[in-house]
């Protein structure tokens, strides 16, 4: 392992920020800690990096050790050789492009810097980050997406071991957003760097990570490839927070044949699925929009209702809608393909396959 | 590699250490003074070697419960202080709507003369007025008297003092309201303009509510600075008779023989007034940010006068008139004169009775060019220790997680409820007794200052380094900094100006102060306003408005100088 995290705990006051968390994340893996604001990850960051001291725990990056609370090791920050891109950029505004990003090297021991051209570094990270030929001008006429780019090549320059990403896109417009999602990853990858990136938003975390850790209250409530976050969340939370829109709280009543039968708590429906839970048993239905098959053949199947579209929302490569199922509840549902959709006020027949529907424990 | 902090002892030692320095040095300032005020007003005798020991008396305080003249000086400075604030609080707000609110032609003047009395002396104020407005020799009765109007002005009384206050306070009142104003977000009003209010209406119920919160907390904080106002209400009042809290409290020390403990008590009476007034206003401000505070510039909205432009205007260039430029009329007249005594209307013209004698007189005068020495060496070392000490308690502060750093930020704004004169008290009371000898030295003043003014000094300091986004010390940690390099080139640089302006506005403060030295100066130590009014008391009226003149146009030439950097430090601190 390359980054170790033990045990980390850190308290302010009353309140658990980080509660007893564990990591491991390998060499060039890029990690994506994902949760609600206050959920303990851009504590958990800030511990790795130094700026907060942790109570209890160890944190090893590679060989060394850099926080330790039982040996009362603590390596200050500017040792560490992380690099870390700031939510607000943390551009100096007193400073050119060129003497941000040459900052880190300057700061650098005299026998470590004997033999640095650091001009060249300097441009070659500009060139990296798409910032070519703008190293004279003064950091505080950049635009938003400019000085994203001058703080990753500031964090890159460095040659750091880790690379720190606190919601590094959130100040940024959508358009801009994706781009630099885009190519952020690719710089990553390219540079083989290994990676923490904070982010609230679940597309980001999808869209960047080897891996996300989804956390709340401190903790880790899921760790895993983001294909397997989406397709089986291991509750209602992580499932709600990853973007899943229909979840219904319910009760499972029997069976039919093979499949579990379950009760809607509010609208009182019956839903059907393959996955086997007791009699009984109080469940969470979490049924993906893309899984609900719009406009099915009028042959008797489970899970097949008559429902109403409320809205139909078109989105260039496919569609959204909102429907009202007949006593039962309101289902959103993605269709793909741009054929004529289905219009506002009409009436559809839908389908959810019995092995598409996860139930989740509350 | 692995990087042991040392032992648990001297972690602890490294964590509490700049705290407790600055802590002990901050009580000494302030804490230990007010603290010898409170011990002396419980005296018998004045705590001073020499004096037989005192022993524990109520005395005092039954005293003040009980003596007319200290009744008569508490509803004097209650009077005063409400009559003034009433006025400065009309006129401050009247500017600053006129100023960032409507279409007033001359918008610049309007905003000028909501804040240039603020640079003058509230001694020089008083001193000129004094001139204009004395019963028997006063310019304005001389006036009066050539055009047969059978009325006597008097400015050596309660109405006098409420006026000369209402002139020179309403900019505390305009800077308030005018910044409630500027920063108040104008969709506010647009929305109710949208929703069907008419302008008038709009202004009644969304406009001015939101800004009687800041409006409160001026009008208190002008309360405040008035009664504890010790210059005005000298030279005003005791002409007449007329006492207030801060008079009475000099004359009981001055008086043969000196009542020095009752004075003490009265400064402790005066102290806790303050205390109280000041936890309201900083209850009412806490709402205000609450209220109206956006963080943004706004372009304000601007209502249209029609014909009552010019009648703001009017308002705004007579407020200029009356405060500024009259009293440099008189000051003028007196200084250049051959003779004081004015035989009617056309005096004030007759060049021939005019010479710029009393002014270049003043290079043969010693008091005046030690004076002047010392005021600037005491305001420049006031500047550069206060701006050392407030930077690093600030910095303390806001940057650090050291323990016991909010108690250093409650020390530190603590004078603002001591008014100047228990200052000066509290200190010679310390100093008398502290085997040190400062009594009698520049650096008494100087720590004085810098615990007068240590509230404007450290707010000043610590709102530039609040200023600087955290992230910007961070990633300059991150990078390889230490923390101290993180500091030498990041922060000092993004709030030098801010620094700088800070110390200046420390430096032209000394240089007003009278209140706090009035107690603390010895022959050798005077200042040029305790020269000044020396020439007062003295009946030197002449050389009197020579010096106030002189020392004005170096207030003004300071101020400018400011303004500049004042100007400067926002645009530079300001973070992406």
């Amino acid at each position: 392992m390359f980054i170790r995290v033990s045990n980390l705990t850190k308290t302010y006051g009353e309140a658990r920020a980080v509660d007893d968390l564990s990591i491991d994340i390998s060499e060039g893996e890029m990690l994506v800690l994902l949760g609600p604001s206050g959920c303990g990850k851009t504590t958990t960051m800030r511990c790795i990096v130094g700026l907060e001291t942790p109570d209890i725990g160890t944190i090893q990056i590679g060989d060394m050790t850099v926080f330790d609370s039982q040996r009362q090791i603590s390596v200050p920050t500017n040792q560490r050789n992380i690099g870390m891109v700031f939510q607000s950029y943390a551009i100096w505004p007193h400073m050119t492009v060129a003497q941000n990003v040459a900052y880190p090297l300057r700061m650098r021991k005299r026998k470590d810097r004997a033999g640095l051209d650091i001009k060249q570094k300097v441009g070659e990270a500009l060139n990296l980050v798409g910032l070519t030929g703008v190293g004279d001008r003064g950091a505080s006429l950049l635009s938003g997406g400019q000085m994203q780019r001058v703080a990753l090549a500031r964090s890159i320059v460095m040659e750091p071991r880790v690379l720190l990403l606190d919601e590094p896109l959130s100040n940024l417009d959508a358009k801009l957003r994706d781009r630099l999602r885009f190519e952020l990853r690719d710089i990553q990858l390219s540079l083989g760097i290994t990676a923490i990136y904070v982010t609230h938003d679940q597309d980001e975390a999808l869209a960047l990570s080897d891996r996300i850790a989804v956390m709340r209250e401190g903790k880790i409530v899921q760790l895993t490839d983001p294909v397997t976050m989406y397709k089986q969340p291991d509750s209602a939370f992580v499932a709600d927070f990853i973007g899943t829109s229909n979840l219904f709280d319910g009760t499972v009543v029997g069976s039919s044949g093979s499949d579990t039968v379950v009760k809607l708590d509010d609208s009182g429906l019956e839903i059907q699925t393959t996955q086997q839970e007791p009699e009984g048993k109080q469940v969470t239905v979490c049924i993906r929009p893309e899984d609900v098959v719009i406009d099915a053949p009028a042959e008797d199947r489970p899970n097949m209702w008559k429902s109403a579209v409320r809205v139909s929302s078109f989105l260039g490569n496919h569609f959204r809608y909102s429907l009202a199922v007949h006593d039962g509840p309101t289902l959103f549902a993605m269709s793909h393909g741009s054929r004529a959709g289905l219009q506002t006020g009409t009436t559809a027949l839908v389908h959810i396959a019995p092995d598409r529907i996860q139930l989740l424990d509350r | 590699m692995l990087m042991p902090t040392g032992t648990a002892a001297t972690r602890r030692l490294r964590r509490w250490l700049p705290v407790s320095l600055l802590l002990i040095f901050l009580t000494f300032l302030v804490i230990v003074p007010v603290g010898m005020l409170v011990y002396a007003s419980f005296l018998d005798a004045p705590p001073r070697p020499g004096s037989p020991r005192g022993t524990f008396t109520l005395e005092h305080f039954r005293a003040l419960y009980t003596s007319r003249s200290n009744l008569l000086a508490i509803r004097n400075s209650l009077l005063i202080g409400l009559g003034g604030t009433a006025m400065a609080m009309f006129i401050g707000t009247l500017l600053a709507w006129l100023g960032t609110r409507t279409d007033v032609p001359g918008r610049s003047m309007v905003q000028f003369a909501g804040i240039v009395p603020l640079f003058m002396s509230s001694l020089v104020g008083a001193l000129a007025w004094s001139l204009v407005g004395s019963p028997r020799a006063g310019y304005a009765n001389t006036v009066l008297e050539a055009l047969g109007i059978p009325l006597t002005v008097n400015i050596y009384s309660v109405g006098g003092m409420v006026f000369v206050f209402g002139l020179y306070y309403a900019p505390y009142a305009y800077l308030f309201v005018a910044s409630a104003l500027s920063l108040m977000n104008p969709e506010l009003e647009e929305a109710a303009e949208v929703h069907g209010g008419s302008i008038a209406r709009v202004m009644r119920r969304i406009t001015f509510p939101l800004v009687v919160p800041a409006t409160m907390g001026a009008f208190i904080l002008t309360f405040v600075l008035i009664i504890e106002n010790f210059p005005v209400v000298q030279v005003l009042g005791s002409p007449g008779g007329v006492e207030t809290m801060p008079a009475y409290i000099f004359r009981l020390m001055i008086s043969a023989p000196s009542r020095p403990n009752e004075a003490s008590a009265a400064g402790l009476l005066l102290m806790l007034i303050m205390v109280v007034l000041v936890t309201f206003q900083a209850r009412l401000l806490a709402k205000r940010e609450y209220v109206t505070v956006t963080g943004k510039g706004f372009r304000p909205r601007r209502i249209k006068l029609g014909r009552w432009r010019w009648a703001g205007f009017a308002f705004a260039l007579g407020y200029l008139v009356v405060a500024v430029g009259v009293p440099f009329f008189a000051l003028t007249q007196a200084a250049l004169r051959r003779s004081q005594f004015i035989s009617g209307i056309g005096d004030f013209v007759d060049l021939s009775a005019f010479s710029f004698r009393s002014i270049t007189s003043l290079v043969d005068y010693p008091p005046f060019s030690l004076g002047l020495r010392n005021t600037i060496i005491v305001g420049a070392l006031t500047a550069v220790f206060g701006g050392a000490l407030h930077l690093l308690t600030a910095y303390t502060v806001y940057r650090t997680n050291a323990p016991g750093r909010k108690v250093l930020e409650y020390v530190a704004m603590l004078p603002v409820t001591v008014p100047a004169l228990v200052i000066g008290l509290g200190f010679l009371w310390t100093w008398l007794n502290v085997p040190i000898p400062l009594y009698g030295t520049l650096l008494i003043l100087v720590l004085a200052y810098t615990a007068r003014f240590m509230p404007q000094g450290y707010r000043g300091i610590s709102s530039t380094i609040l200023q600087v986004h955290k992230d910007l010390e961070e990633s300059a940690q991150v990078s390889g900094a230490s923390r101290a390099r993180a500091a030498v080139t990041v922060v000092v640089p993004l709030i030098r100006s801010g620094i700088f302006s800070t110390m200046l506005l420390l430096f032209i403060l000394s240089m007003r102060e009278l209140s706090a030295s009035i107690f603390l100066f010895t022959s050798d130590t005077r200042v040029l306003p305790i020269v000044l009014y020396d020439q007062w008391t003295s009946g030197s009226y002449s050389r009197m408005a020579a010096i106030s003149l002189l020392y004005s146009a170096l207030l003004c030439v300071l101020t400018v100088a400011g303004r500049k950097y004042l100007g400067e430090s926002g645009a530079s601190a300001k973070t992406p």
